[in-house]
């Protein structure tokens, strides 16, 4: 008591506890705005989409222009299809670079060079991405496709699973390493047998972020996938898909478009919301 | 094959019992991270059926030594042992050598206990899968008796099929040795088993090292005097990443040639 008396004792106690308390309110008022902010989204996209939101999204597929009625379905299935390639093509290609950096970095200049590329890649604007992809992919193959928007996604995705996955494994005991190794065990199967395994919480997680992070990505597929009025299961043909539809039924002058639009993207935020908070649970239940 | 082999070994100890025969020969044993030197030729040799503890203050090289005996050190690229290290005559520092075969032959059980993440059954089930050709029956039957070896049978028996994670820090020690153990290795290479554990579990940990010492060549690094003096055969005193003095522990510890071993065993 004595002791944290003299402590605080001075001039400087009453400055001190003002500049406490304006940061204190500072930080209180950045959190305000910052929820505020997703509030405010919030409460649009529930007012403008719900009234779109019916059974038909699901059934029916987009309707040409001033035509009542339709859905999303040829979008929603698109979007599945799409991001499915995307991430069936984007989680083992991060997670095999990720175990690589980890695992076996060797003298680390290879890492180290990985590391690098991948920085860039998880910067590079998605659109470039898009760009990329529709030169080396849509004009080889001559016609946009499905397929060439799920390797433009997965691009997106690829550094993204790398990034997380490598955090995850690098915070793995070295001790638990040395232990399967001490056993005799080739490093090839001390890594698939114990170390995914120990670290598979932490693996799925990454992937379900960067799921959850292209889903929502327009630009790529802008240049690739493209879009399709029809329903198609597809992936070499142009496939409808939902940030694409969303894109242009907003800026459309139709009505009924733009309620499509808005139902679309109330679905995109709660499939992201759902994969993120997925991905929460997973990763604290490990 | 693990079969056979093991009775081989009995058979051969019979025999050699009366002058205990050497395993493990040390000589001239150098080793580097990276630039930095930390033993300088170190000659020690180990032998069958005893217990030798390496003991010495922090830094001196304890781990070092045993970690170049499996070439664990191998995972990191920058570490590097010269010298010899002869596993019954030959040389396993040469590049020609199958470290996986060494290190089924040579375990090693490390200072902190590290559970893979898997049941109790599956730890010790592990590297017998990975190395035999095991029917199921086999296998259950090697790894009670792994369990049992290493005093944990009768605590884990009703729940063989929990995580090995939710074990305590000494049942999941005892595990760890069990593991090893199941392997029928010729050598045991303890680091420390006991220093992240309670007394009872020590107390629990030494017995058992006791009672493997029949069965295996076991080396144990120590930096608890009294724990050397109650376990050991041999006693092997470093400094500086350099051997002082290696004796019977019975006399190392009654009359100390070395007046660094002398200072150090006074400290306690
Ligand atoms: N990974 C490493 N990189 C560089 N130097 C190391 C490394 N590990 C150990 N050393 C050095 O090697 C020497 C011997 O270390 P070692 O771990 O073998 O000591 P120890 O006798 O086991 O000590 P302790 O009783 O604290 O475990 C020490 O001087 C240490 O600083
Ligand atoms: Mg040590």
């Amino acid at each position: 008591m004595q002791i944290s008396i003299n402590i605080s004792a001075g001039p400087s106690i009453s400055a001190r506890r003002i500049k406490d308390w304006v940061f204190s309110a500072l930080c209180f008022l950045a959190a305000v705005f910052g929820i505020g902010v997703l509030a405010l989204i919030l409460y649009c996209l529930l007012k403008l989409g719900l009234p779109g939101l019916s059974l038909s999204l699901f059934t029916e597929s987009t309707p040409p222009p001033s035509v009542e009625g339709g859905g999303l379905a040829n979008a929603i299935v698109g979007t599945l299809i799409i991001t499915g390639i995307a991430m069936a093509i984007a989680a083992p290609v991060g997670i095999l670079i990720a175990t690589m950096l980890v695992e076996f970095p060797g003298k680390g200049k290879l890492a180290a060079l990985v590391r690098f590329f991948n920085d860039v890649l998880l910067s590079a604007p998605s659109i470039l991405v898009g760009l990329f992809t529709y030169a080396f992919m849509v004009r080889t193959l001559g016609h946009f496709s499905g397929l060439a928007g799920s390797v433009a996604l997965a691009f997106i995705a690829i550094p993204m699973v790398v990034r997380t996955a490598e955090g995850v494994l690098a915070l793995l005991p070295v001790q638990v390493r040395e232990a399967a190794v001490a056993l005799g065990i080739p490093r090839w199967k001390v890594t698939v047998l114990i170390i995914w395994r120990a670290a598979a919480g932490g693996i799925v997680t990454a992937i379900l972020l960067a799921t959850a992070r292209i889903t929502g990505e327009t630009a790529p597929l802008l240049f690739t996938a493209l879009s399709n009025n029809f329903f198609t299961g597809n992936p070499m043909q142009p496939m409808a898909n939902l940030p694409v539809v969303m894109f242009n039924y907003a800026l459309s002058p139709y009505e009924n478009w733009q309620n499509l639009a808005w139902a679309g993207a109330i679905l995109i935020t709660v499939s992201i919301l759902g994969l993120s908070v997925v991905a929460r649970i997973f990763f604290r239940t490990r | 094959m693990a079969n056979s082999s093991h009775a081989a070994k009995q058979d051969h100890k019979a025999e050699a019992a009366p002058h205990k025969a050497a395993v493990l020969e040390l000589k001239k044993l150098c080793f580097f991270y990276g630039t930095q030197q930390s033993l300088f030729d170190v000659n020690l040799t180990f032998h069958r059926g005893q217990v030798t503890a390496l003991m010495g203050p922090s830094g001196c090289g304890k781990s070092t030594l045993i970690r170049s005996i499996n070439r664990i050190y191998e995972l990191y690229p920058n570490q590097r042992a010269a010298g010899e290290v002869l596993f019954h005559g030959a040389n396993v520092l040469e590049p020609g050598i199958d470290v996986n075969d060494l290190r089924l032959k040579i375990g090693m059980v490390f200072q902190k206990p590290t559970p893979f993440p898997m049941t109790i059954f599956e730890n010790v089930a592990f590297g017998l899968k990975r190395h035999y050709k095991m029917t199921p029956a086999e296998i259950e039957e090697r790894v009670e008796w792994a369990l049992t070896k290493s005093a944990l049978w009768s605590e884990v028996k009703d729940k063989l099929h929990k995580a090995g994670t939710a074990l305590s820090g000494g049942q999941q020690q005892r595990l760890c040795i069990a593991r090893t153990v199941a392997l029928k290795p010729e050598v045991l290479l303890l680091d420390e088993p006991t220093s992240a554990l309670d007394p009872l579990s020590t107390v629990k940990i030494e017995e058992l090292v006791r009672e493997l010492r029949q069965d295996f060549t076991i080396i144990l690094v120590s930096h608890n005097v009294n724990q050397a003096r109650r376990i050991s055969d041999e006693t092997v005193f470093m400094e500086a990443g350099r051997v002082v003095e290696v004796r019977k522990t019975s006399e190392l510890f009654g009359s100390p040639k070395d007046q660094r071993t002398k200072i150090f065993i006074e400290s306690f």
